[in-house]
């Protein structure tokens, strides 16, 4: 909502700087985006009568000027061929800067010094005339200042209107705001309808409302005899600095009326109505009517139409019918002032995609007291403005009266719950301020209850909330003490699954990897190149409706697209050494609910090179032990005990380079690396590894608080033994040997070689173990230890046929 | 001997250990020194043996002063002998010296999102006025996103070009992207009875096109405190101090009154401008003030939704935009590089 300063002066004598209101008015509830300067640059621009106008002596479209600009003669010379003798005009003097900063001086044109110039419309920037001068009305004086006279030079405030506040998409509005803040009188015009001819307007047009849910009242007006032409200069600067084009005369007034008060208006040409008689009623299964946009529209009985006996002649509310716009030549003119349902202007403006200046008010709550008001300002402004005869009387249909609210204030408990003691007459005074009436203060409950009496056009008001809102906002927030809450025996912290996601983030942080965060949705086809089918004509993804794009069509049911991508992207900028993580719900629907399965994931993925090659060090290739790696720290700090690594079950994942890990049957995620074709088809790395958990069954067999051993204070005894086996024995199936055969003594097996190669034949490899031995008890004996050991390389020899190497 | 010569030449012997045992300039040398001064022949031995020469009255003092002599040169071969060995070890070691500019060998460190970890700034100041966590679902029913929150049915933040809607099956659904974390008031209040301090963080959803402040996907904490007696004052002070936290005590905190669904009294949250410092910048687009947070009381008609008695309870309610806070934070012009991804990002910040 724009609303220019020298406006609102109209109705409230403000008596401080646009920076200082605009302060107060956000105090109060009331945003201001910007504070917008006009015509601050604007110099020697004054008013001018035409005294003579003669040819050019060397050009024939030129005309010298004598124009008196107050107390001297300007020669001036002048193109414009509508400039003639006793003109008033509007005249850019020597020095004179125009709209945009063009500056004016004397000049030579074809042999004649002009002294300035004589301006059209467009060069001042009061409309868009280019084709001759601006004519000035008859009382203005020569040498005013034009700029001030025509109100160019303004303060225009930039509102943000709240939804809940319809009164303030007003002049008044906005000024009953101003006045209460600043507890000035608000001064609101009053429309003297002096000149009323016969006939009545009853013997020329009826009001029926057929549906008086959806349309409470209809006031209507008639003025005959007008003539449309453009609206008075004022009116126009100002629907120009409200930010409204000027079009003609009689739609002038309907939309200055309404940006004063709020009230929508629509003119009709009164000929256009048949039989003089309007119908407010909703449309007709399959009727049709063309909109003055030109549009045909296929209406709906959700919608209400304005009508006359031949059908309809506009969509309430929303925009009128072509058939019956004012014109040119229109001369007679029914103005509707009307008051309609919200929400239904709302739900017919979104299904014809149609929203007006009128139709944003209807929404919202308009005043459905205000609607004579209206008419008789507008009328009366018509018959100033485009001459005619105002008919006799007033059409006003009023089937259903919305009478003001009744609401009580309790005063304490309005205290109490600001947090601030407020007194019984400082809540009144508030109140009042904005024009809700205390008809009594009352003791009831042990509290003092103000009875107030709503105004019409405050349809927000409707509960004790309401009230206790405002008057908050006008005792100004600011004024409220800051406390805090009282405790009441509570405590604040962390569950014990929110301290372990956090730890889990932060080990990763620690073993290398940046956490991502991704969209919740991708495409459809993504998902269908990671696992071929699963989305298609399955019910085993959440689709979107509404999709911005088909890469946001679905929610991911994996992490993977999200991580991909990243990879993706990253290494399109050169980016290398990619090891990233995501925490995040993946989504699958769940037969006959609602609402879908929101699993939390935890997803890992790196390619290319883990570490480049430094100054001391080779590079570091990715690979499938490189995520292993990851995997075990995790399991090792969350002290999962008992995991297994079976065959991973994921179509994504190189079925030779993967694993599933389970926990006692219990799948906690896979990893791996990716299928070569996946990894093409996302292009990421070739050597690209993902890994995707189960966050809740990571979780559930996390070992929260780990049994703590004694260690014994006896040193440890290390042993390394080298051994030669078949190439197809896997390195789990050996240590598995070691352990059972280790038994209690064995602490720990760490591998530290693994060799293929001609000193241990085709077909064989060498793994190399440290064997770690301690006891809690004892300083373990060298023929202890050896007794082990024989009976570690006997189990080995017996169950896997493995040696010893040589 | 007599024992003026004595003196004479023990004071001589004195002077001359001085004057070498500073001139002196290696261990070797130094070594020959202490065998000449100190050695079984050496020159103090010599006079303990002509000590027995004196006079029986005058031994005793000369015996004192050869004594005093002999531990002044021992202290001062001591002395010498440690400066040589530092003075060899500081010659050694320079020798062995590398270039200290090389870079240093470490692990790869990785790092948390930035997102996340506002988040987790954020829940940790509530956790230390006493908040709990509880999450809530991305995909929410219109009862818990809207109507239980007190949004009319019309509210144009439902239409299809707002808010995501999740496709039924077959029936029909109102299931949706919640487009706020606010919908987890509503769960909390369901299932539990005042007292409650609660911060909700999450992912929300609104179907805007992607600019400097928009992503169609942004991250919210909901916070909200529901007791006996609390007061829009309560709202005030815990807001003031979650500010005072993230930006610093030295900002400014303002309450504008403003208009929400699902609060009443409701305020918009200001910090003052942190680069002009409230005279007015680009940042702050001339007013001084940024925008943080909306907040208000919890609406009379959302605690009829969850079978609460207005008249008993009272309680507050907030939402912060995380990306909002990093962008004003970190000074980010344009929140979509939150979303990006890009490493040369993720390792800066
Ligand atoms: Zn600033």
């Amino acid at each position: 909502m724009r609303v220019p300063l020298s406006w609102l002066r109209d109705y409230v004598d403000i008596d401080i700087p646009a920076e200082e209101l605009a302060d107060r008015l956000e105090n109060t509830g009331t945003a201001v985006e910007s504070i917008v300067r006009t015509g601050r640059e604007l110099q020697n621009i004054l008013a001018g009568l035409l005294l003579e106008c003669s040819p050019h002596p060397r050009a024939d479209r030129l005309k010298l000027c004598r124009v008196d600009v107050g107390g001297r003669v300007a020669d001036i010379v002048c193109g414009a061929p509508n400039a003639a003798a006793g003109m008033k005009v509007a005249v850019a003097v020597p020095g004179a800067v125009l709209p945009g900063g063009r500056r004016i001086e004397r000049a030579e044109m074809m042999g004649v010094t002009s002294e300035g110039m004589l301006l059209s419309g467009a060069e001042l920037g009061v409309n868009d005339d280019t084709a001759g001068i601006l004519e000035l009305p008859a009382e203005v004086a020569p040498g005013e200042d034009i700029p001030s006279y025509l109100g160019l030079a303004d303060e225009v405030l930039e509102l943000e209107i709240t939804p809940n506040r319809p009164d303030c998409l007003s002049m008044i509005g906005v000024a009953r705001e101003v006045a209460a803040i600043l507890g000035l009188l608000l001064s609101q015009p009053l429309p003297r309808i002096e000149e009323e001819t016969l006939p009545e307007i009853t013997e020329l047009a009826t009001v029926q409302i057929d549906d008086p849910d959806l349309c409470s009242r209809y006031t209507a007006r008639m003025i005959r005899g007008v003539t449309i032409g453009p609206s008075p200069l004022w009116m126009q600067t100002r629907l120009r600095a409200a930010g409204v084009r000027p079009i003609s005369n009689v739609v002038d007034i309907t939309n200055y009326v309404m940006l004063e008060c709020g009230q929508p208006l629509h003119a009709f040409d009164a000929r256009r109505i048949h039989e003089g008689h309007i119908i407010v009623r909703r449309a007709k299964p399959g009727e049709r009517m063309v909109t003055l946009d030109g549009a045909t529209r296929e209406l709906d009985p959700e919608m209400l139409l304005i009508t006359d006996p031949a059908g309809p002649i506009a969509l309430a509310g929303v925009m009128g019918g072509e058939d019956s716009e004012v014109a040119d030549d229109t001369t007679d003119v029914l103005l509707e002032s009307a008051h309609f349902k919200p929400t239904s202007i709302m739900r017919v403006s979104r299904m014809l995609g149609l929203t007006s200046e009128a139709s944003r008010r209807f929404e919202r709550g308009s005043d459905p007291s205000g609607t004579a008001w209206a008419a008789d300002r507008a009328i009366e402004l018509m018959r100033a403005y485009a001459g005619g005869q105002i008919l006799k009387g007033t059409l006003d249909a009023r089937p259903r009266v919305i009478e003001p609210a009744r609401l009580g204030l309790r005063v304490q408990r309005a205290s109490r719950l600001l947090g601030v003691e407020l007194d019984a007459s400082t809540a009144a005074d508030l109140l009042e301020s904005i024009d809700i009436r205390i008809t009594e203060t009352a003791e009831e409950g042990g509290d003092s209850v103000l009875h107030a009496i709503v105004p019409t056009f405050r349809p927000d008001l409707e509960r004790e909330i309401d009230l206790v809102e405002e008057v908050a906002r006008l005792y100004g927030y600011s004024r409220i003490p800051s406390t805090l809450p009282a405790s009441r025996g509570r405590y604040g912290g962390l569950n014990q699954e929110q301290r372990e996601l956090r730890s889990i983030k932060r080990l990763l942080e620690a073993a290398g990897l940046f956490e991502v965060v991704t969209y919740g949705f991708t495409a459809e086809r993504v998902l269908e190149r990671l696992k071929p089918g699963m989305a298609r004509g399955e019910p085993d993804v959440v689709r979107l409706r509404n999709p911005v794009s088909d890469d946001m069509a679905v929610m991911r049911t994996t992490l993977l697209p999200g991580l991909l991508s990243v990879l993706d992207y990253n290494l399109r900028r050169r980016n290398t050494e990619l090891g990233i993580f995501e925490v995040g719900r993946v989504f699958f629907p769940r037969k006959g609910r609602d609402l879908p399965e929101e699993p939390l994931k935890l997803g890992c993925a790196m390619g290319g090179f883990w570490a480049q090659k430094q100054w001391d060090r080779e590079a570091r290739e990715v690979d499938f032990y490189t995520i292993k790696g990851i995997v075990e720290v995790l399991l090792e700090r969350l002290n999962i005990k008992g995991w297994e690594l079976l065959k991973a079950q994921s179509p994504w994942l190189h079925p030779g380079k993967s694993a599933a890990v389970t926990v006692h049957g219990a799948l906690l995620g896979e990893f791996g690396e990716l299928k070569p074709g996946i990894a093409e088809a996302f292009e990421v790395k070739p050597n690209t590894q993902v890994l995707e958990f189960d966050a809740a069954a990571l979780l559930a067999v996390a070992e929260h608080l780990p049994e703590f051993r004694e260690i014994g204070r006896y040193p440890a005894v290390r042993r390394d033994i080298a051994l030669v086996m078949d190439e197809g024995i896997a390195q789990a199936e050996v240590d598995k040997v070691i352990r059972k055969a280790g038994g209690s003594l064995l602490r720990e097996i760490g591998m530290f070689d693994l060799y293929r190669g001609e000193q241990v034949g085709k077909g064989k490899k060498s793994m190399a173990f440290t064997l770690t031995y301690f006891s809690e008890d004892r300083t373990l004996e060298e023929a202890e230890i050896s007794q082990v050991e024989s009976a570690i390389l006997d189990a080995l020899e017996r169950e896997l046929s493995i040696s010893v190497r040589s | 001997m007599d024992a003026e010569s004595g003196y004479r030449e023990l004071e001589n012997i004195a002077r001359r250990a001085v004057e070498t045992l500073q001139a002196v300039e290696t261990l070797e040398d130094l070594e020959h020194l202490r065998i000449e001064f100190l050695g079984r022949s050496g020159s103090i031995a010599r006079l303990f043996q002509e000590l027995r020469e004196l006079d029986s009255s005058e031994r005793p003092a000369f015996g004192k002063r050869l004594n005093e002599v002999k531990k002044e040169i021992e202290s001062r071969l001591e002395a010498r002998e440690q400066e040589l060995q530092s003075r060899l070890e500081g010659l050694r070691m320079s020798r062995e010296s590398i270039d200290i500019t090389l870079p240093g060998r470490s692990e790869k460190l990785g790092r948390k999102h930035l997102i996340t970890r506002i988040i987790e700034e954020i829940e940790d100041i509530f956790i230390g006025m006493g908040y709990q966590l509880q999450e809530g679902p991305e995909v929410e029913t219109d009862y818990y996103n809207f109507e239980a929150l007190n949004t009319p049915e019309w509210h144009p933040a439902k239409s299809l070009a707002d808010t995501f809607y999740v496709e039924a099956d077959g029936a029909k659904s109102t299931a949706l992207l919640r487009t706020h974390t606010s919908p987890v008031q509503i769960r909390v209040m369901e299932s539990r009875k005042p007292p409650l301090f609660i911060v909700s963080p999450g992912k929300a959803y609104r179907r805007d096109v992607p600019d400097a402040s928009h992503t169609p996907m942004f991250h919210q904490v909901e916070g909200f405190a529901v007791d006996r007696h609390i007061t829009l004052g309560d709202l005030k002070g815990t807001l003031e101090l979650f500010c005072h936290e993230i930006f610093g005590a030295e900002r400014e905190v303002r309450f504008r009154p403003h208009f929400f669904p699902f609060t009443e009294p409701s305020a918009e949250v200001d910090v003052s401008c942190g680069i002009c410092e409230g005279s007015g910048c680009r940042l702050c687009k001339q007013t001084g003030w940024l925008e943080i947070l909306g907040a208000g009381m919890i609406d009379p008609n959302v605690f009829g939704y969850v079978g609460y008695d207005p008249d008993e309870y009272s309680g507050f309610a907030f939402g912060v935009g995380v990306e909002r806070i990093a962008a004003l934070k970190y000074r980010i012009p344009d929140i979509r590089i939150l979303l990006e991804q890009d490493f040369r990002f993720l390792q800066s910040i």
